[in-house]
């Protein structure tokens, strides 16, 4: 069944805003996910990616979790025969991704714009000279042998954190859900009739145990990737846990695969 | 008939460590031509001079000069007062066979009788000049047909020029803006379409007729005359030359039905979206409502099988262009373009870049699934194998189709009327563009002095269209001229004979009218043929078709080639010497035996070579000659037939092919074995592939054994 498509140019032009500004040039010739280590014949990435976004389909481009695989190596800018830096267009998705689905909003919105730096900075020590003003550590120091919790209380210090890390855990998972929605909405989760649930605990068991049945490793050839390649650098990547059990993302192109295998066409994809 | 023949054997390069030159001169010294006979370490350095001198002082009339191929060091040995005989000891004997072996000896005495013979069954060129009419006769007026008038009349030629609308511009002045001419390629520019016209109208030797058409040309280049029908009178005029530049017109709309074309009224064509854009505003013709949402289907091209079986990279171009004009009238409308292959050639690519980077144009390949229509009469879209994953519908205020592009030669009968007994229109390919050899001669069509310019020979854009007319009306003005020296235009540029009919013999059969690919032959009232020399091209097709061998040129003919059939010396009794001749196409196949010698490929020293102007001019006398002097095999190298043809003169293979058949079954009466004769396919670039390719051959023949009429 075909879906009515409402290309969303804003969107479009506020990815080419986040220094994304060749996107346009693409021509779809798929060089970039023929060099890139995590495309595979059913996931052309970033090709897909590149024309989602060149034609504002926000939803798609959003609700998918192939822009959190790439490890940002550069090779498909390095080979885009016109210049379109799609790894640019990734690091845009995944920065107007996570100003998107943070909660609340405007923490993600701050952290994704260096404009909104000095005021992150600007918060904790805005509560914490609060605090030392009220305690009066502001105008005099604490007298006698020097103990920090004197200066600061080990009491507020907990507590600020406690709730710090309650809200940063909270927002995560909130932050978490929606983007689960959308991918769900976006590409059908129920599609191959499984929960996507059921993949966390096998995906973590293979990271535990190292045995990864990434799809990324069945490329053929020369460039073929070993875990090490493969593995390493999605560990020292931030969302490296979230990655590893999205990786195993079945749900997520249950439907995609053949809505791509054209014919005659499917063999540049 | 040569008198006095001197004869030069150069030892240069070579050949004199490879064969013995003494033996060749004692040869040329037996044959007593009345000629000198000298022998050189180098002819083309000072030694040339002995020959000029021979020329000029001994009053030798004719030359054989036994040293490198004749398709090198023309200019040191173009005598141009004498005949010349060219024999390649070089590239074909010293350096593709084994030096100092008695059958690399063999082949090349061989080669000197052939040569000697050659030039003895040669007579002077009786050069065909009559006076001609310097006028280019330019039918269409519209982007090439311009373009053709200026550059003619510019060239200091006459212009009759005939439009059949009642103005000049064609389809170049119903455009609103053309692609970009000027770097950076970016911005569309105003179709330069008037200044041509009024450049035209200010020329006092080009005469235009508008409201006009040809109803018919008959005579041949220099002196065709033309019947031109303008608002109900009849004109006639005399030119030299014709430039066809008829143009074409948009594929049939009821082709596009599936695409909604009639159906829905906001499904348009190409055409309709540059008429409204011309008239400044781009709208929904069912509302009148301006078009923010405009999709253009590029629908020309393979995949699309209802249509055109090819795709031009105009309507890419088109489509680019057409999206910016929506994307001019308002920030706020997108343009969609949806394509199954984006061509856009040369500097057009920076067009395409500049086109994309702007973020409302937007760009997928794409099949049409459907379309259709909501209940506000926009018109829905339905695409499938785009790229973004599943079949997608999209919503339009406009869907554009740009429509194919076919020649105005695919419809009536010509736009010339050709009174030529095989057709009223120029030759035409399936898809009805003008048959040419379209990698050598583009501009050329199968009626010499009548070449193609623009859409009519190709789908092309407007800056190419200009470009062509400018090409095209060259070629006219060379055709005027070179008929005018009574030497062939082309392919065999300069040449000056030209095929002359014995006609007491002749049987009225009517086979070499059918046959000339190029329709220089017309019957008269007796049914005998009628050479129209200047339309002719010497490629000796009609000789190779004559049943009764009538037709000759002053230096090519049957009873020549037979003759040097003849001169070959055939070893009697002797299994490992087995004799090949081979009848090898002078334009492809003698080239690449050249460049086999230049790379030191060695081949059978047992083939004997004898170029021909086409294999289409081989009369199958000559195999029944060959088989019956002793030859074991006959070889006949040439281009490509069919329909992707490599053949100069477009049907030579073709018609050898249909010959070989009578020849096969000619064999098979005398009993012989019909592999005795084979056609290879050997392109120009192939020299690579001629030792395996007549080592096979010959051993073929070793296998079938000698054969039997030797000695007879």
């Amino acid at each position: 069944m075909a879906t009515l498509i409402q290309p969303d140019l804003e969107f479009k032009r506020e990815i080419i805003g986040l220094d994304a500004h060749d996107l346009s040039v693409c021509y779809q010739c798929g060089t970039c996910s023929a060099v890139c280590p995590i495309s595979t014949a059913d996931n052309p990435f970033p090709r897909k990616e590149m024309v989602w976004v060149q034609w504002g389909l926000k939803d798609r481009a959003l609700g998918n979790s192939s822009i959190w695989m790439c490890h940002q190596c550069g090779t498909c800018n390095t080979y885009c025969p016109r210049d379109a830096k799609p790894a640019n267009v990734m690091a845009a998705l995944r920065d107007y991704s996570i100003a998107h689905y943070a909660v609340p909003r405007f923490m993600g919105r701050a952290l994704s714009e260096p404009r909104y730096l000095p005021l992150l900075f600007a918060i904790p020590a805005v509560i914490f000279l609060a605090i030392l003003g009220w305690l009066g550590n502001l105008t005099a120091l604490p007298r006698g042998q020097i103990v920090f919790s004197k200066f600061m209380p080990i009491l507020y210090i907990e507590v600020i954190f406690m709730a710090a890390i309650g809200l940063s855990m909270a927002g995560a998972a909130m932050g978490g859900c929606r983007y689960w929605k959308a991918m769900s909405r976006s590409s059908g989760a129920s599609s191959n009739g499984q929960h996507p649930g059921r993949h966390i605990v096998s995906t973590l068991l293979d990271i535990l145990k190292q045995s990864s049945s990434s799809a990324a490793r069945s490329r053929p050839g020369p460039g073929r990737l070993t875990r090490a390649t493969c593995t390493r650098p999605t560990w020292q990547s931030s969302g490296g846990l979230w990655a590893w059990w999205l990786r195993r993302r079945p749900w997520a192109w249950g439907s995609m695969r053949s809505d791509i295998s054209h014919r005659g066409r499917s063999g540049i994809l | 008939m040569a008198k006095k023949t001197g004869i030069y054997v150069c030892s240069g390069c070579g050949i004199g460590s490879s064969i013995d030159a003494g033996k060749l001169l004692d040869l040329a010294r037996a044959a007593n031509t009345g000629g000198p006979v000298r022998t050189s370490g180098a002819f083309c350095l000072e030694d040339a001079r002995l020959i000029g001198r021979d020329i000029e002082q001994e009053g030798v009339d004719s030359v054989v000069i036994a040293a490198c191929s004749p398709r090198v060091n023309t200019d040191i040995f173009g005598f141009p007062s004498v005949f010349v005989e060219r024999v390649n000891i070089r590239e074909q004997v010293a350096w593709s066979h084994p030096p100092n072996h008695e059958e690399t000896q063999a082949l090349s005495e061989d080669y000197l009788r052939m040569g000697i013979v050659r030039t003895q069954k040669s007579n002077p060129p009786k050069p065909y000049t009559e006076a001609n009419e310097r006028t280019v006769l330019v039918v269409g007026g519209g982007a090439a047909g311009l373009s053709a008038a200026l550059s003619a009349a510019r060239s200091g030629f006459g212009v009759v020029l005939v439009e059949k609308e009642g103005a000049l511009g064609g389809y170049a002045a119903k455009l609103h803006k053309q692609f970009p001419k000027r770097p950076p390629y970016q911005e569309l520019e105003d179709t330069d379409i008037a200044t041509k016209i009024s450049g035209v109208r200010s020329l006092p030797n080009v005469k235009v007729m508008t409201n006009a058409q040809v109803l018919e040309v008959s005579g041949e280049p220099g002196r065709f005359s033309v019947t031109i029908g303008e608002n109900e009178t009849t004109t006639q005029v005399t030119v030299g030359a014709i430039v066809l530049a008829t143009g074409w017109r948009p594929a049939e709309t009821q082709k596009y039905a599936t695409y909604g074309l009639g159906k829905y009224p906001n499904v348009v064509t190409s055409m309709d979206l540059e008429a409204m854009a011309a008239k400044g505003m781009i709208s929904r013709p069912s509302d009148r409502r301006p078009a923010t949402r405009v999709a253009f289907l590029l629908c020309d091209g393979e995949g699309d099988d209802a249509h055109l079986p090819y795709g031009g990279n105009v309507s890419s171009l088109v489509a680019l262009k057409q999206a910016t004009y929506v994307r001019q009238q308002s920030a706020d409308a997108s343009a969609y373009i949806f394509y199954g292959d984006m061509q856009t050639p040369g500097q057009y690519e920076y067009f395409y870049k500049s086109v994309q980077a702007d973020p409302g144009i937007l760009l997928s390949q794409g099949q049409v699934r459907g379309v259709g229509e909501d209940h506000e009469q926009s018109v829905i879209l339905e695409v499938s194998d785009t790229l973004m994953g599943g079949d997608i519908q999209i919503a339009l205020d406009l869907l554009v189709l740009s429509t194919g592009m076919v020649p105005s030669t695919l419809d009536s009968e010509g736009a010339l009327g050709l009174a030529y007994l095989q057709g009223k229109n120029v030759p035409t390919t399936r898809f009805g563009y003008a048959d040419s050899h379209f990698i050598c001669f583009p501009y050329e069509t199968r009626r010499t002095g009548i070449y193609s310019a623009g859409a009519v020979r190709q789908a092309m854009d407007l800056a190419a269209s200009t470009q062509d007319g400018r090409a095209a009306s060259l070629k006219a003005i060379q055709s005027i001229e070179k008929s005018s020296a009574g030497q062939a235009v082309h392919p065999r540029v300069g040449d000056l004979s030209y095929p002359e009919f014995f006609m007491h013999k002749c049987t009225s059969c009517g086979r070499c009218t059918q046959e000339c690919p190029f329709g220089a032959l017309e019957l008269n009232e007796k049914k005998n043929p009628v050479l129209n020399t200047n339309r002719c091209r010497r490629c000796g097709i009609c000789m190779g078709a004559c049943p009764v061998q009538i037709i000759s040129f002053n230096d090519y003919s049957v009873d020549m080639l037979s003759s040097m059939i003849k001169a070959v010396e055939i070893p009697e009794g002797d299994d490992e010497k087995p004799r090949i001749l081979a009848l090898v196409c002078e334009n492809d196949a003698y080239p690449a035996l050249d460049m086999a010698g230049i790379n030191r490929l060695q081949y059978p020293a047992s083939v004997r070579v004898i170029p021909v102007r086409c294999l289409g001019s081989v009369n199958s006398i000559l195999i029944a000659d060959a088989v019956s002097r002793g030859f074991d095999g006959v070889a006949l190298l040439g281009c490509k037939p069919g329909e992707d043809y490599q053949c100069h003169f477009i049907r030579g293979s073709e018609l050898l092919e249909t010959r070989m058949e009578n020849v096969r079954e000619t064999l098979g009466r005398l009993a012989l074995e019909p592999e005795r004769v084979k056609v290879m396919e050997l392109a120009i670039s192939e020299s690579d592939r001629i030792p395996a390719m007549l080592e096979e051959f010959v051993g073929v023949i070793r296998q079938v054994g000698p054969n039997p009429m030797k000695g007879f």
